[in-house]
């Protein structure tokens, strides 16, 4: 009773607020939910902070909501009950490509604004915007990176997280496509951790027990950026390059202490707030850019502290 | 001698006993006709506790989000997403009113779903066009790939005489093992599209066909373990094992028969997953076992068996998704969620005990 | 176990979540006539009604019949066993230590019922180590030592120093069969 008498009271006297006297830009009380792939993550966090710092700047609210697991079967749950919320637009970075065709559908029929932020579906057509960065294009990046680093010779492992995520699949895409020109390295079967750093660790030192003379490994997402270098660290192994896929706070201190070489950092934040542009944009009745592709930064020890890298870093809170 | 002085507690206690005594005649008296003896047991049950418990939540829900949480669609995909949950829990309703446990249920699911889908894509074909006989095939295989599982866990559990826990431990590793293996780690992608129609279709447009077929499989689950010899065993056995045997009942057999049930079930429900996702999800389901686990007891089943009803099984199934459901839906945190359905199932688990001890005591 | 000998276990073999009339038919269910029946459709109602005329015949009260069996009191719980093992023996029924956790008036009960039992022309075998109470109802008493029979009496014939005496030092004679 209190709290619904408190929120009442509350709306009431901002609306009260709102219309007395106010010459406003817009009163435009959009809605807008934001579904992380996953929560928790430092990726999805820091896009979540972009996304909140936008909403502000709109005037929108933004409801943020994830699954606590990388898993379509728990995020259909979330995307149905986002659904039943009704919001005004949605924001969603779907955990699978063909499985979550369904529900998203039904919340675009539904009359709730859809863009997707970082993954998508294979169906993009019922969306107001898709938001990604150049996924293959940070592959390459990564290959060249690595190449250069393990001396243009040796074997290389890549470690993915599942087939059927659009993002990483098109980092691996990107990188092996790269690899076909340096005629020297050898890449060995992509191996897959389900996003959990564990295995990640399983899997490197295990690789590393079988293939010694292993010179470089790439990591798609930060849990896996994590547990490959606590599994080097497990093998004391220095010899190993490692390129990791995105910057997280933990990716950014091991890049400092020279345990990973390289991070091909995306910029979540910049996703967050064009995710949140492009659906308001939407809702306004305004057109909208179809696809937008956000920046990507190879960091090294060398740069990770210059200014112009700064918005490239992951936050694990937006303080 | 003097008399010793009531506590504040106490006198509280009496006094309050003593405005309710006219109220407990009557309910007493009622309850020895023959109707209200029926409303009497009905009542000493979990599951019309949790029930209430239920209606409470959903009406909570209501009341914070109007017009948001008891919509035709949130119940419709509500119900949906327990379908596949349900079919599992039933099968595990009856492992754990033998006293036993299934672990490996969600990861027999995965296998059954991958051998089930590449039967269906057998040479590497697109089966997207494929007709119903193939998705029967594939039905079948799902079914007994579940079925071999469970027949392999009956015997260890039987035969072996290994620890349920334990057994089902290593099958779920085994399980998910091969899955992988056969799978190359992959999803598999491409099903035939009837089985997505199916997976999406709705009787009278409004009752999603998974729902209808999670339900009758529970009723079915229900009247079996209620009115047959077959569910008279399966208690018979949880609530003494040894007593079961000496009454000349083959209880290996029998237990045989309840974990290859669960398999079963687990492959069925591989069937409804591939028909909802369209994909072998095989990055999900690692925790399907905890989850029909938690609604088993929730529902009233005893973790040593002897006590078990697919009713309250059906309700414990429901009490996570509405909180699931009804938190997302209010945008509070999400792992508050999961510490709300912890809650619960304690809660759920300690007034049950409650109820137990204070029945013992009469 | 067909064979119309049964048994009353000294920890009772009930199963304490089923009531009364499951616990007598236990592994001996009735099933519906016809098709149900071979399906597997147990039918309760008959079986209750049996389950109330063999406890009755037996002069045992349950008063709620279908409450489970762990919340009736010690001695109804006996006399549910022994209503089992009574109801299905035509030959012998074996009782092993029958009134070891019960008190007075249970005791008397179930001696009572035994008395029952052997004049419905079932034999009893009770084994017991209470010697009043294997004098109170025995016609014939066999004593085990080291598990060989050591002494048969009659029992008008023994007393209590008789069979003590037979029981530790395996000296006795054998009374009038």
């Amino acid at each position: 009773m209190r709290i619904r008498t408190v929120t009442m009271l509350g709306l009431a006297l901002i609306t009260v607020a709102a219309c007395s006297g106010s010459t406003a830009t817009t009163a435009s009380n959009y809605k807008l939910t934001l579904i992380q792939g996953v929560a928790g993550d430092p990726f999805y966090v820091t896009m979540a902070c972009g996304a909140q710092a936008e909403a502000t700047k709109e005037g929108v609210t933004l409801n943020i909501t994830g699954g606590n697991k990388w898993d379509a079967t728990v995020q259909k749950p979330v995307i149905d009950s986002v659904t039943a919320a009704k919001p005004d637009g949605v924001m969603v970075a779907p955990d699978d490509s063909k499985a979550l065709l369904a529900p998203l559908k039904a919340m675009s029929d539904a009359g709730i604004k859809v863009t997707f932020v970082d993954t998508q579906l294979d169906d993009t057509s019922f969306a107001v915007s898709s938001i990604a960065t150049d996924n293959s294009g940070g592959g390459t990046l990564a290959a060249q990176t690595l190449a250069t680093l393990i001396g243009d010779k040796g074997s290389v492992l890549v470690v993915n997280v599942d087939p059927g995520i659009s993002t990483t699949d098109a980092r691996v895409q990107g990188f092996n496509d790269e690899m076909k020109k340096h005629p020297n390295i050898t890449v060995l079967d992509v191996q897959y951790t389900h996003d959990d750093p564990t295995a990640a660790t399983t899997i490197t030192t295990s690789i590393l027990a079988a293939h010694p003379d292993l010179a470089g490994v790439f990591a798609t997402n930060v849990q896996n950026a994590e547990g490959v270098a606590t599994g080097l660290k497990q093998a004391n192994n220095t010899v190993v390059k490692t390129i990791a896929f995105d910057a997280g706070p933990k990716q950014i201190e091991d890049l400092n202490a020279g345990i990973v070489q390289g991070l091909i950092a995306q910029d979540p934040y910049g996703i967050g707030v064009a995710g949140v542009q492009q659906t308001v944009l939407a809702l306004k009745g305004q057109a909208t850019t179809k696809t937008i592709q956000t920046s990507l930064a190879a960091l090294t020890k060398d740069n990770v502290n210059n200014a112009d890298m700064q918005k490239y870093l992951y936050k694990a809170t937006c303080s | 001698m003097t008399a010793v002085q009531p506590t504040r507690g106490q006198s509280i206690r009496s006094a309050v006993a003593v405005r309710l005594s006219p109220v407990v005649a009557r309910w007493n008296a009622f309850a020895q006709t023959r109707g209200g003896s029926v409303v009497a047991r009905m009542f000493s049950t979990n599951a019309a506790w949790i029930l209430l418990l239920l209606a409470f939540l959903m009406l909570l829900f209501n009341y914070l989000a109007p017009g948001k949480f008891l919509t035709e669609f949130n119940v419709r995909t509500m119900a949906t997403n327990v379908s596949v949950l349900l079919v599992i829990a039933v099968g595990e309703t009856f492992v754990m009113a033998t006293g036993g446990i299934d672990l490996s249920v969600g990861y027999v699911l995965l296998f059954s779903g991958v051998t089930s889908a590449q039967v269906m894509n057998w040479g590497g074909r697109d089966s997207t066009n494929y007709g119903w006989d193939i998705v029967l095939l594939g039905f079948i295989v799902a079914l007994g790939s579940g079925f071999a599982w469970g027949v392999l866990n009956g015997l260890i559990v039987a035969k072996a005489k290994v620890p349920a826990l334990i057994a089902t431990l290593g099958t779920l590793g085994m399980s998910w093992g091969l899955a992988e293996i056969l799978s190359n780690g992959q999803d598999l992608r491409y099903l035939p599209s009837i089985m997505g129609d199916m997976g999406a279709s709705r009787i009278i447009d409004k009752i999603p066909l998974v729902v209808i077929v999670a339900a009758i499989v529970a009723v079915i689950g229900s009247i079996i373990l209620s009115l047959t010899r077959f569910g008279r065993y399966t208690l018979a056995i949880g609530s003494n094992q040894e007593a079961a045997r000496r009454a000349g009942i083959n209880v290996d057999r029998h237990l045989i028969k309840v974990y290859a049930m669960s398999g079963t079930l687990a492959g069925f429900a591989a069937f409804m997953n591939l028909a909802i996702f369209t994909t072998t999800t095989i990055s999900g389901h690692a925790n399907d076992n905890l989850q029909a686990i938690a609604a088993v007891v929730i529902g009233g089943t005893s973790l040593v068996g002897g006590v078990a009803t697919i009713a309250g099984t059906t309700i414990g199934i429901c009490i996570p998704m509405v909180l699931f459901s009804g938190f997302t839906i209010l945008g509070l945190q999400s792992f508050w969620r999961d510490v709300a359905v912890g809650a619960v199932l304690i809660l759920a688990v300690y007034t049950d005990q409650l109820r137990r001890r204070r029945r013992e005591r009469h | 176990m067909r064979l119309g000998i049964e048994t009353v276990y000294q920890d009772l073999a009930l199963a304490p979540d089923l009531d009364g009339s499951a616990n007598l038919y236990l592994g001996r269910e009735i099933m519906q006539p016809g098709l149900l029946g071979k399906l597997g459709f147990l039918d309760n109602g008959t079986m209750r009604a049996g389950a109330r005329k063999a406890f009755g015949e037996l002069g045992v009260d349950l008063k709620n019949a279908q409450s489970a069996v762990a919340n009736l009191s010690g001695g109804q719980r006996q006399s549910v066993a022994v209503a089992r093992s009574v109801a299905w023996a035509s030959k012998v029924v074996f009782l092993d230590e029958p009134t070891a956790a019960l008190g007075v008036i249970q005791t008397a009960r179930v001696l009572e019922t035994v008395k029952r039992i052997r004049d419905r022309g079932v034999a009893a075998v009770l084994i017991s180590h209470n010697m009043r109470q294997v004098l109170e109802i025995a016609d014939r008493i066999e004593v085990l030592r080291l598990g060989r029979r050591v002494a048969r009496f009659a029992a008008k014939d023994a007393t209590i120093e008789l069979l003590v005496s037979a029981m530790t030092s395996g000296i006795a004679e054998e009374g009038a069969a």
